[in-house]
């Protein structure tokens, strides 16, 4: 596209590695990565000619054959895992795919706006979130800056012109600051590197939409970063610059004590300058600024050590890279590919907690994890034992959201009966989910398999139709080839453990099903349905169907629709037409058959009696349910059902089913348990 | 773009790999350049 031999490509991917120090494979791979793909040379040719490491990371970065798959986006999202794959057994091929991606977005001027916009947006979606995740901020920054190019180019272009526009006042104060900073620092007998820091371009346009602030009023534009030999220098050096300007509070962060994830290190402070003018310090050893360039890259330099005259490659220490393994680990056990892309990209993005055991050791977790999360974090065996938790030493749910610095005591039970399904609903890291998922599916595989039954069964009735309209061998079998499983009882089993949904397979089969019953099928339903003299007038149900007179109607039991609902009709298979709430979880899959939909409103006059499900969420105490049962009945409701159950962290929930007449009565009943002592939630169920 | 620029490309990538990492082997990496480019070509 830029009119050059294509060999500039691979040779400035080669370049951006060899500034991050790589070894020579990596350099060679990043210099062959496109010759699979684009080339007659294959992957034995490359083993043959450069070795098996070299190979393995060209195979690792080259694209699937484009003949698997039916959609684009499935192409690319299958790419990504085969990418994701290999990363997993060498870090080497996610750095060569960075650098083959910042080439790219280099050069984004040569392609057209649609493809720069589409670049982009995967750029800062999954490229840049990772070069974060693995550390290496020098290609994330750029990255960033890049693709905020293409996509906002008027809000890019508004911030360079605005930077450029103070350029030297903003110079002079810099200018100013480094040389008390130098003076002091050298008076105190520090050796140290003081520099001003550009910030980042998209970091500033982040920072302004977050806080809704002009230009004028980020102060850390500002920014200075010292570099010293030792962390005892480190601190020191904080000493210094904090006896000479004034620290502003809570913009203190000590990233040596407790390092980022991905490795990062660094005290961050902020302080007030001459004029009141806040400015940033960032202030590390030399090695630590190394590793905040390269990030996981750093651990391949110097690793080439000559041996006897050969060269050999250094084993990375384990204990570097293990948190990355496990970030990976959950990647294994996903089969469905939407759910691959948004777990990896709620991984890519996770903010993260630090909490410690009770003997002093660190964990770092997502943003909102729980002792669950800590339990699985230390061991999975840990996690599957687990009966409570201590949160600085007080007794706490085992659902508590963790701080910053919380020490966290997980207890543990031989007896213990494993996980609860539960569970789920509060982990937030992909590695407790997944070993969650993963005892399920093998202590209660037959379970699971009857469970899936039952909820795929309860799915296809919900939609008015049979087992035997759906489940024909050639349509079963394409919903499995498309989901990856080996057998029915895979998907079944699959469906019961909560992998997947059975909405998915449903949508699945529909689509098949679809393709046989053409509009002429619609069209004769709908005259069968008006020529069925069953009812008259508005049906019992108080629902009239646009443009038909006479017709079976029934409400969805899925989402029980009450008068005052907004509602639509679907056309059964000889059932009629069966009702929905337009929010409906099951609408989302049928309006697929948009043919089949029909408009439906509530008659005006309506007597009849609607069955409702609701569920009261409360900690448990005494004299509960009866509080609960004796606000409906003297509110003069039926009560047709009540279910209770209380788990582990003594919350209650109370499923209740209720006969009433409208949204108004379903409002009034919820007001009114909302009040009752210690319920914290009430909610309609779906 | 001529050939010159090409080969100064290169020549940059070995000049910084081996200020990068003093054991780099210079051979491995010209032979997979030279392969790359007669591919690409």
């Amino acid at each position: 596209m830029s009119g050059e031999p294509y060999i500039v490509h691979p040779l400035q991917v080669a370049y951006i590695l060899a500034g991050l120090e790589l070894d020579t494979d990596t350099i060679c791979a990043a210099l062959l990565h496109d010759v699979v793909e684009d080339t007659d040379t294959t992957n034995e040719d490359l083993v043959q000619e450069f070795g098996e490491s070299v190979a393995e990371m060209v195979n690792g970065v080259t694209k699937l054959g484009k003949l698997q798959y039916t959609t684009k986006e499935e192409q690319q999202v299958e790419d990504y895992r085969k990418m994701f794959l290999a990363m997993g057994k060498d870090i080497r091929v996610i750095l060569i795919k960075l650098a083959d991606r910042l080439h790219n977005m280099r050069t984004l001027k040569y392609l057209s706006r649609e493809r720069q916009i589409a670049n982009s947006k995967e750029t800062m979606d999954l490229y840049a979130p990772l070069a974060n995740r693995l550390g290496i901020y020098s290609l994330k920054w750029e990255l960033e800056d890049l693709a905020f190019k293409y996509l906002y180019p008027d809000e890019f272009h508004e911030i360079v012109k605005g930077l450029d526009k103070k350029r030297d006042e903003r110079l002079a104060f810099i200018d100013k600051i480094m040389e008390e900073i130098k003076v002091e620092l050298k008076n105190v007998k520090i050796t140290a590197e003081v520099t001003g820091r550009a910030k980042h371009i998209y970091s500033i346009y982040r920072k302004m939409k977050r806080d809704n602030s002009t230009l004028d009023q980020i102060y850390d534009l500002f920014a200075l970063r010292i570099l010293v030999n030792s962390v005892r220098d480190c601190y020191a050096a904080l000493g210094v610059v904090h006896d000479l300007y004034t620290p502003m509070p809570g913009r203190f962060k000590d990233y040596i004590s407790v390092p980022k994830k991905n490795m990062y290190q660094s005290i961050h402070t902020t302080l007030i300058g001459p004029k009141g003018t806040p400015f940033e310090v960032q202030i590390r050893t030399w090695e630590m600024h190394r590793i905040a360039e390269f990030g996981i890259a750093a651990h391949w330099a110097y690793k080439e050590q000559s041996n006897k005259g050969k060269k050999k490659a250094v084993i990375v220490k384990e204990d570097k890279l293990a948190w990355l393994r496990e970030t990976l680990e959950w990647q294994k056990d996903i089969e469905n590919p939407d759910e691959f892309m948004s777990t990896l990209k709620k991984e890519l993005f996770e903010d993260e907690v630090h909490v410690f055991t009770p003997k002093g050791d660190i964990k770092v977790l997502p943003r909102g994890s729980t002792p669950i999360d800590l339990a699985y974090a230390i061991h999975e065996q840990v996690g599957h034992r687990m009966i409570g938790a201590k949160i600085n030493s007080k007794m706490m749910p085992i659902i508590t959201q963790l701080k910053n610095g919380d020490i966290v005591e997980i207890i543990t039970s031989d007896s213990a009966k494993g996980p609860s399904r539960d569970w789920l609903k509060f982990v937030k890291s992909s590695g407790a989910r997944t070993r969650i998922q993963q005892w399920f599916k093998k202590a209660q595989r037959a379970e699971n398999i009857e469970k899936g039954k039952e909820i795929l069964e309860k799915d296809i009735k919900k939609i008015g139709m049979k087992h035997s309209d759906l489940f024909r061998p050639e349509w079963v079998q394409i919903a499995l080839d498309r989901y990856k499983y080996n057998s029915v009882d895979d998907m079944y089993a699959s469906i019961g453990f909560g992998a997947i949904s059975a909405a998915k397979i449903l949508a699945r089969l529909l689509e098949e099903y679809k393709k046989e019953h053409r509009e002429e099928d619609i069209e004769k339903t709908i005259s069968e349905l008006a020529n069925k003299k069953i009812d008259t007038k508005p049906s019992k149900t108080g629902v009239v169907v646009e443009g038909i007179d006479n017709c079976l109607v029934k409400l969805s039991k899925c989402c029980n629709p009450l008068p005052g609902d907004q509602i639509v009709g679907y056309i059964t298979k000889g059932r009629g037409v069966s009702v929905h709430r337009t929010d409906c979880v099951n609408v989302k899959d049928l309006i697929s058959e948009e043919n089949r939909m029909i408009d439906v409103y509530w008659a005006n006059q309506v007597s009849s009696h609607y069955s409702v499900e609701i569920t009261v969420y409360a900690n448990d105490r005494q004299g509960l349910l009866s509080d609960v049962i004796k606000e409906i009945t003297s509110a003069k409701f039926n009560i047709l059902g009540v279910n209770t159950k209380t788990n582990k962290e003594k919350i209650a929930v109370i499923e209740i089913t209720l006969e009433l007449v409208n949204l108004d009565e379903l409002n009034k009943v919820i007001n009114t348990l909302k009040k009752v002592e210690s319920v914290y939630d009430v909610k309609r169920n779906k | 773009m001529k050939e010159d620029t090409v080969q100064r490309q290169i020549e940059d990538v070995i000049k910084l790999a081996k200020e990068k990492n003093k054991h780099v082997d210079v051979r491995k990496v010209m032979k997979a350049y030279n392969f790359a480019k007669e591919k690409h070509r």
